[in-house]
């Protein structure tokens, strides 16, 4: 019988400052403790702040049947904790009002939110092979959400979110500036075109395109179900030779983790290489099944642990912007993301971008707005790309657990269809 | 100083279901607090496991805090019914085992590519220093299924709060789905009458219509509605009174008594709010809690969707459900989306992106084309919208 004990303790800070005012400010504490026990190929699992002996025991009671499950055993034990050049703690919270208020003021908006959140994570484990691991990791952002009104209301979200501390918010004001000069414009923006075009993605888009089209394809638990469209596709070109894809943890961006949630420590993997898929990302299970090298299991607090990407990126390609302009030539390019979604099992995935242009003759005109794309995985195999990796910052959603993670990009030239009026 | 402690014992099952074997069977329980203080004329709010630490907590941050309440609400709370079933005080992990047995044999030509079922028993306590000192206890199941056959995929869900899930109705109705989805076709792009099913109009409605009708969206310019603004020939009614509803209540969660409101009747009426927008708005009822280390904030319970006229579904292409609703415009009600499952003249359709604007389609209702059902929050018929861009 294997067993494996998580605990978790997490402490936040948020504070709102809405139109204004100083609204719904929270100091959280939580802390949670999980039970696993793999007994006959089943999982049995308990969460609750118990004993360990008594957690087990009724982890083990949850043990209903025979399965398939068997896991990738190693030895991974090891202590890590991220050093904050200054920790949010030592800063005053007067401090931290007196930056927010700034934003808020400096923001030119009808409506306006900012929200700053800092967290602690100390995560523990051990198992009943001899692995224990301990780490600890902050987290810090800022987000604008900017509301203006012009003939119809609309609206534009900007976020920095790092792992590390107060110093990892650096740069905020230049997404003040770049709301206060596009909101306005985006008031007049025109509805965007539809149809299969060309489009030209900015980096943020373009990590979210990677992610969603991509990225959930190669979790190994899709593939297993028979719901992944990249299943029985390891070591066969799935992209162009220009496409390589990668997942790492050990980037400092917003999917930072020096170890999984089932202890592996985190490593840089390949997974497209020259447009050949590489690898899949595993948890212990899927990799004892698949082959491969475990790590990428995580959860929402102590949730059972999910196969999940981390900071996921396209590698950079070498063509400049006007270059890629130049062979968008008539097509759309578009700014920023709403978030998407993805069906792994058909491959379809939709996603939204904040804002766009009309690309005319090589030359970007007009701007439009509330422009979705829509496609399947076939688009990997015709991208052009740009010369300079961006990561953006952002929470996914799967199997009712949410983690953070970043996306990465250079620019990025696609065929995609547009959803418009 | 006014306090307020809401306190939450929560207990069950949840089992995941993976390549058509039960992967896990997790229990939990536990109990958790969040503590709201005005100190000072000024709100601040917390939560933990530890009663003590969030009281300390919450006050530490109300020392910044600008957002004002004077007091916390003591009513006494509506009767409500059929949220609570007694069965799942017996419910052991062989029931769950039982449940998988029903989910495995109704399925026969498709695989479970996922499956979850959920069952919890919820006790919420809430008490404050007004002398309000309710409590309420709750059971809620939950069962949502994606189905794979060769490159087609069915998703559906069921909610229940008795122990009784439609677990073999829904898995069949999901190998449907994924079987025809493996033959769909194209559309051609086009205006084409279209008909969400009651999945997909709780999508949509839900990241655009709801968060517009929200008391603190109006007051913060966050939404185009007004009181009398025309959205069109249908009744939107939010009420948390409805037996079995499955976000019945009979007090929310800052303890405001239930009540059932109209909020559209053909026109804006009223919007749901919490304690705080009462004074502008009008108490609602609607102060709700998105997770325990959140504060309330206006939330609709059951939308109950009403339109008189009937319509059928010939010639239309016919919506189950979405992918990537939330990239709705939740200010706007602009929306693009691709559909997951949908057909067309009974032919499933894949590849088709919807292009619209949910006020603008709200407008253009031809009529209701099936009997009700509830998604989640969301209690409505299909609806048949006319004209809508199809891409």
């Amino acid at each position: 019988m294997f067993y494996d004990i998580r605990e978790v303790e997490s402490e936040s800070l948020s504070i709102n400052i809405d139109n204004g005012i100083v609204e719904r400010p929270r100091a959280i504490h939580f802390h949670s403790k999980c039970f696993r026990v793999l007994k006959n190929g089943f999982w049995g699992t308990f969460e609750g702040l118990v004993s360990d002996s008594e957690g087990l025991r009724n982890a083990e009671r949850n043990v209903i049947g025979e399965g398939s499950a068997e896991i990738f055993e190693l030895k991974s034990s090891g202590r890590y904790e991220f050093r904050a050049k200054v920790d949010p703690r030592d800063v005053s919270i007067e401090e931290k009002l007196e930056l927010l208020r700034e934003i808020s003021n400096r923001i030119q908006a009808n409506s306006k939110r900012i929200g700053y959140i800092e967290s602690f994570k100390r995560f523990e484990y051990r198992d009943s092979i001899g692995n224990e691991v301990r780490y600890t990791v902050p987290r810090i952002g800022v987000s604008i959400v900017a509301i203006g009104k012009g003939e119809r209301l609309q609206f534009l979200s900007k976020r920095l979110m790092k792992p590390g501390g107060w110093e990892k918010l650096d740069g905020i004001f230049e997404l003040v500036e770049e709301v206060n000069e596009t909101l306005p414009r985006l008031l007049k923006a025109r509805s965007p075109p539809s149809g299969e075009m060309n489009v030209l993605m900015d980096q943020e888009l373009a990590g979210v395109f990677i992610h969603e089209a991509f990225g959930h394809a190669v979790e190994a638990d899709h593939v297993l179900q028979g719901a992944s469209v990249l299943g029985e596709k390891l070591g066969k070109r799935i992209a162009g030779e220009n496409v390589t894809i990668v997942d790492d943890p050990t980037i400092e961006e917003f999917g930072f983790f020096p170890f999984d949630d089932e202890g592996v420590m985190a490593k840089k993997k390949v997974l497209v290489e020259n447009g050949v898929l590489k690898s899949y990302l595993h948890s212990k299970e899927t990799a004892k099944k698949l082959g491969g090298y475990p790590g990428n299991a995580r959860s929402d607090g102590v949730a059972f642990p999910v196969v999940r990407m981390s900071n996921t990126y396209l590698c950079r390609g070498d063509l400049k912007f006007e270059e890629l302009l130049e062979l968008c030539r008539n097509g759309v390019f578009l700014i920023g993301s709403r978030g998407g979604e993805t069906n792994p099992a058909t491959g379809y995935f939709q996603f939204s971008a904040q804002y766009g242009y009309i690309v005319k003759n090589g030359e970007i005109s007009d701007m439009i707005r509330d422009v979705s794309l829509s496609g399947n995985l076939d688009i990997l195999k015709n991208l052009e790309l740009g010369k300079e990796v961006a990561f953006d910052p952002g929470f996914c959603g799967k199997a009712y657990q949410t983690v953070p993670v970043a996306d990465g990009a250079p620019v990025t030239l696609c065929r995609a269809k547009v959803g418009g009026a | 100083m006014e306090w307020e402690i809401y306190e939450t014992d929560a207990r069950g099952f949840f089992a995941e279901v993976s390549a058509g074997k039960m992967k896990f069977l997790n229990s939990y329980s536990g109990k958790s607090y969040a503590v709201r203080v005005i100190d000072d004329g000024k709100v601040g709010f917390s939560a933990g496991r530890e009663l003590e630490r969030a009281f300390e907590n919450a006050r530490r941050v109300a020392m910044v805090s600008e957002e004002r309440i004077e007091s916390f609400p003591n009513e006494k709370p509506a009767k409500v019914e059929g949220i609570y079933d007694r069965r799942f005080e017996k419910i052991g992990p062989e029931f769950i085992k039982e449940e998988y047995e029903i989910l495995v044999s109704s399925i026969e030509r498709a695989r479970i590519a996922t499956a979850f079922i959920s069952h919890e028993i919820l006790e919420v306590r809430l008490r404050n220093s007004s002398g309000a000192d309710l409590s309420e206890k709750e059971t809620f199941s939950h069962f949502s299924i994606e189905a794979v056959y060769e490159e087609g995929s069915g998703y559906l869900q069921c909610e229940s709060r008795t122990i009784d899930l439609e677990i073999a109705e829904t898995t069949r109705y999901a190998e449907e789905l994924a079987i025809s989805s493996s033959k769909a076709g194209n559309l051609e792009s086009g205006y084409y009458d279209i008909v969400l099913t009651p999945y997909a109009l709780h999508q949509v409605f839900s990241h655009t219509l709801y968060p517009s009708l929200s008391a603190e969206n109006v007051s913060k310019g966050r939404s185009v509605l007004r009181k009398g603004s025309f959205i069109g020939n249908i009744r939107i009614i939010d009420d948390p009174t409805l037996e079995g509803g499955m976000v019945s209540y009979s007090f929310d969660d800052e303890g405001v008594s239930a009540r059932r409101k109209v909020l559209v009747d053909g026109e804006v009426l009223r919007f749901y709010s919490d304690w705080k927008h009462s004074r502008e708005f009008g108490a609602t009822a609607n102060g709700l809690r998105p997770s325990i280390d959140s504060p309330p904030v206006p939330g609709p319970s059951n939308i109950v969707v009403e339109v008189e006229e009937k319509a059928d579904i010939e010639g239309a292409l016919v919506v189950h459900s979405f992918i990537g609703s939330h990239t709705a415009n939740p200010i706007s009600g602009d929306l693009s989306l691709e559909c997951m499952n949908a057909e067309f003249n009974g032919k499933a359709i894949k590849g088709v992106m919807v292009y619209g604007n949910v006020f603008e389609m709200l407008k253009s209702i031809s009529g209701y084309c099936s009997k009700r059902k509830q998604v989640e929050n969301t209690l409505a018929p299909a609806i048949r919208f006319e004209n809508i861009r199809v891409i």
